[in-house]
C-alpha cells in the first residue's frame, strides 16, 4: 500500500469504502475506458468499475447514485454467480444479466481482479450492450493496477 | 421447534473465523464466495468471503439445519441484511487478537440489533491466545452494562466439535423462547 494511502485510511478512520488501493494513473485509465463505452451507442446510462472484493475504482453515474454500494453488490453477485455456475461444472460467468423492468444491468469479470458493471436503459438492445461491455472488460484487463 | 428452512447466520468482523467454521463442521463441501482481497483485509489474508458461506448440519433427529456465513466488511450490509431475512438465530465470532474486539461486538451487536429481538444470538470468540486483547470477562461486563444477556463462548473455529457446541447453545436458547 502506498503511503498516500495508508494516510487516507488513517485520516478516513474508516478503511473500507475509502481504501482505494490504485493508482492515479490506473483511475485515469479505466474511466477513459468507462468513457469510451458510454460513447459507444449501447444505450448505457451508467458504468462502474470495481475491484472483485467489491471496492469502487472508477465509475460514470449519475448524481446520487452510490458507487460503493454498486460496487459491493456487483461482486456478491458475481461471485455467487460463478459459485452456482462451478457447481455445476460450466465453469466462470462470462456475464451476469439483470432484466429489471426499466433497464438491464450486466455485470462482467475484467481479469483476475476487477469487474465491470454497466447500467443501460430500458430498450437498450442486449446484443450491443453485451458486445460493448465485453469490449471494455478487455480494455479494463490491460491496465496495470 | 425446528423446521426444514432454519436457517442459523454466522457473522462478525474479517478474519473472525466465518468461513473457517461453517467448513469445521459441514457434513458437505460448503458454497463459498471467497475471492481475492484487495483492500486492508489483504494484510490479514488472501482472500475474503463477498457473497456468502452456505452449509448444513443434520441434527441427531434427522432434522437439517442450514448454516450462513455472512462477509465482514461494513460495505457488505446489504448482504447482512439479505441473509437474516429468515434466519432463526446469530453466532457472532469476535477475533480477540483485534485490536478492540470488545468494541466489535458491540458493533455487530448494534448492527444485528433488530433480528437479535426477534431471534437469539450466542458470542463466540476466536483466535484466543494469539494476541489476547480481552478477557472473556471483558466481553461479559460490556454486555451486563449494556443490559444484555448473552452467553460467551472461547471457541476453536477449527474445531468442529467448538462449532456444534456453539450451535447447539443457540438452539438451547432458542428452544426456550
Amino acid at each position: 500500500m502506498s503511503l498516500v494511502n495508508q494516510v487516507i485510511e488513517t485520516l478516513s478512520g474508516e478503511s473500507e469504502s475509502h481504501c482505494e488501493d490504485i493508482s492515479d494513473a490506473a483511475r485515469l485509465k479505466m474511466n477513459s475506458v468507462l468513457a469510451t463505452l458510454m460513447e459507444a451507442g449501447g444505450d448505457f446510462f451508467g458504468a462502474t468499475v470495481s475491484s472483485i472484493d467489491g471496492i469502487a475504482w472508477a465509475e460514470v453515474l449519475m448524481p446520487g447514485f452510490d458507487k460503493h454500494r454498486f460496487a459491493a453488490m456487483s461482486s456478491s453477485l458475481l461471485a455467487i454467480s460463478d459459485e452456482l455456475a462451478s457447481e455445476v461444472n460450466s465453469g466462470a460467468t462470462n456475464n451476469l444479466l439483470i432484466e429489471a423492468a426499466s433497464g438491464k444491468i450486466v455485470i462482467m469479470h475484467a481479469g483476475p481482479l476487477m469487474l465491470l458493471t454497466v447500467f443501460t436503459k430500458k430498450d437498450a438492445t442486449l446484443g450491443m450492450a453485451l458486445a460493448h461491455a465485453k469490449k471494455a472488460t478487455e480494455a479494463l484487463e490491460a491496465i496495470e493496477i | 421447534m425446528l423446521f426444514e428452512t432454519d436457517k442459523i447466520i454466522f457473522t462478525g468482523p474479517v478474519g473472525a473465523g466465518k468461513t473457517t467454521a461453517l467448513g469445521a463442521i459441514s457434513d458437505v463441501a460448503p458454497v463459498s464466495t471467497d475471492v481475492a482481497a484487495t483492500d486492508s483485509t489483504k494484510q490479514m489474508k488472501r482472500t475474503t468471503t463477498v457473497g456468502f458461506d452456505y452449509s448444513y448440519i443434520k441434527l441427531n433427529d434427522g432434522k437439517r439445519v442450514h448454516l450462513y456465513g455472512t462477509p465482514g466488511q461494513d460495505r457488505f450490509r446489504f448482504m447482512w441484511k439479505i441473509l437474516s431475512r429468515t434466519g432463526i438465530g446469530l453466532v457472532l465470532l469476535v477475533p480477540n487478537d483485534h485490536e478492540d474486539p470488545v468494541g466489535q461486538m458491540e458493533f455487530y451487536l448494534d448492527a444485528f440489533s433488530d433480528f437479535i429481538k426477534k431471534t437469539g444470538v450466542v458470542i463466540a470468540i476466536t483466535r484466543s491466545g494469539i494476541n489476547d486483547n480481552a478477557q472473556i470477562s471483558d466481553y461479559q461486563n460490556k454486555l451486563y452494562e449494556r443490559q444484555q444477556i448473552y452467553p460467551v463462548f472461547e471457541v476453536d473455529a477449527r474445531s468442529s466439535n467448538d462449532v456444534n457446541i456453539l450451535i447447539h447453545a443457540l438452539l438451547a436458547i432458542l428452544m426456550q423462547e
